[in-house]
């Protein structure tokens, strides 16, 4: 397994370079790159500035994991306006290219928003549908589609077996899943998703999550082997499905100093999970 | 079946079939249909209520007992006058409108159009929803005709003035549906898609499309 950390964890006044310098020394051997999240990497940046990044990703000694995006949230695919899901069909494929030119084979898609505006039925079928017209493009490229669970967040596609017909339904193989061990809260538990979505899994967020704290003002997510995941059965679900990619490192509570810190200590958390010393 | 579709139409005081021809049009608006989702829930609930139909294209709209126009919003006069000579000639067209999907300036243009041809008065788009999910309503339409029943709304409405037509559908006690007599035919318009809600087959939708397919 190879462990990488998203630029979107780079320090906001820190430059991209200096990001990549950071990240490498703290022993990653990748980096996840944002869409829309980052100032270097926008809607708007140009193919040769694309090339650009994965200049200095691989001058930096290291590769690129995979390229995520946030910008779902502001354009799902599920919602009604279809202006506004032509545009979230625009960002995959932008993150299919970019993602191609990066040398990548996988990007991280944020499906589909249930709220109490659009139902769920509705936010299903048109998940379905654009996963359906999305994955002959991703697979030309070369390019698998992971749909994360989102679960609390997203209010979709809660547990293994529903996430299990959802890509059955899709029936393809370039869509998968994106797993994040840290978003199944108390609605589930991760290694059980490991194992049920096994062969399908692209990619996994590596965090922790304190279960009992439910949304509020604070984050429920923590540094990894600080909150209720169950990392022994989590590590050994993964030897058990044979999963041997990225372990991608999603930090979403930062230290109030030394930030470089953070990466340090999350790249050894990542490498005693890893050696399987838990 | 027959003598309880007439004991139906007698109740619901529908105009006797005229001469024209007994299918059901599916009429494809083109580039007007602003949710194509909608399009495709109109024919699967055709399919599964094994109403027999045809799609056609509004350039050439046949004569037909049933014209079904989903999420439309058509403001090229021509085609709606054309619409009309069908409803005149004894048809009744469900006219299904986005038109709360169109911009302000597409929407007074789409709007004039709307009364000129048919002399109905629509009022702004209102939507529903906020940007979060803090605004709390209740998120249904209550259509009064041809059943009583709920039907979620689809985020923007289009409130119509009942001047000259029956309300038939309500979004907070505002008429958002309306039925009107055009010469030997019934204009049927919805202020509020419900097409994609028989795409992701809500049993109410359904329901109340399935009616309309008996009584209209």
């Amino acid at each position: 397994m190879k462990k990488s950390i998203g630029d979107n964890e780079i320090p906001k006044s820190w430059t991209f370079e200096r990001g990549l310098d950071l990240v490498k020394k703290a022993g990653y051997d990748g980096i996840e790159l944002w869409l829309g999240d980052v100032p270097w990497f926008q809607m708007s940046t140009t193919d040769a500035q694309v090339q650009e990044l994965r200049r200095k990703v691989e001058n930096a000694g290291l590769v690129v994991s995979n390229v995520s995006t946030g910008l779902h949230w502001r354009y799902p695919l599920s919602a009604r306006d279809p202006k506004v899901r032509e545009e979230g069909m625009r960002i995959v494929r932008r993150q299919i290219e970019t993602a191609q030119m990066l040398g990548t084979d996988a990007i991280l898609v944020v499906a589909g928003l249930v709220t109490e505006e659009v139902p769920y039925n509705e936010v299903y079928n048109r998940c379905v549908e654009a996963m359906k017209a999305l994955a002959p493009d991703a697979a030309r490229a070369g390019v698998r589609i992971g749909c994360e669970n989102c679960n609390s967040e997203q209010r979709f596609l809660m547990g293994p077996r529903e996430f299990a017909l959802f890509l059955k339904d899709i029936d393809h193989p370039a869509v998968g899943i994106h797993l994040d061990v840290g978003n199944i809260h108390e609605d589930g538990f991760a290694e059980q998703w490991i194992e049920m979505l096994g062969p399908q899994i692209t990619r996994i967020h590596v965090k922790d999550v304190m279960k009992k704290r439910g949304r509020c003002c604070d984050s429920v997510y923590t540094n990894i082997f600080l909150g209720d995941n169950n990392w022994k059965a989590i590590r050994a679900a993964m030897t058990k499905v044979k999963y041997d990619g990225w372990l991608v490192a999603e930090m979403e509570r930062r230290y109030q100093y030394a930030p470089d810190q953070q990466f340090y200590d999350t790249a050894a958390a990542l490498d005693r999970l890893i050696a399987n010393r838990v | 079946m027959a003598g309880f579709i007439g004991g139906l139409r007698r109740a619901l005081a529908l105009p006797p079939n005229s001469g024209v021809p007994q299918e059901t049009v599916l009429a494809d608006p083109g580039p007007s249909c602003l949710l194509r989702e909608s399009m495709a829930g109109y024919e699967s609930a055709l399919s599964s209520a094994k109403v027999s139909f045809r799609r056609a294209g509004l350039q050439r709209l046949p004569h037909a007992r049933k014209i079904i126009l989903p999420a439309s919003a058509i403001a090229d006069q021509s085609k709606l006058i054309l619409v009309k000579s069908r409803v005149e000639g004894g048809a009744t067209v469900l006219l299904e409108s986005a038109a709360g999907f169109l911009s302000d300036e597409e929407f007074d243009f789409h709007r004039r159009v709307m009364i000129s041809v048919f002399g109905l008065s629509l009022h702004t788009s209102v939507r529903l929803w906020g940007p979060s999910d803090t605004v709390r309503n209740s998120p249904y339409i209550d259509y009064g005709w041809p059943i009583e029943t709920k039907v979620r709304d689809f985020s923007r409405i289009i409130p119509v003035a009942c001047r000259n037509a029956e309300a038939i559908a309500w979004f907070d006690g505002q008429p958002v549906g309306a039925r009107r007599r055009v010469g030997k035919g019934t204009l049927v318009f919805l202020g509020s898609p419900l097409g994609p809600h028989l795409l992701a087959s809500d049993r109410e939708a359904v329901d109340w499309f399935e009616a309309f397919c008996v009584v209209a």
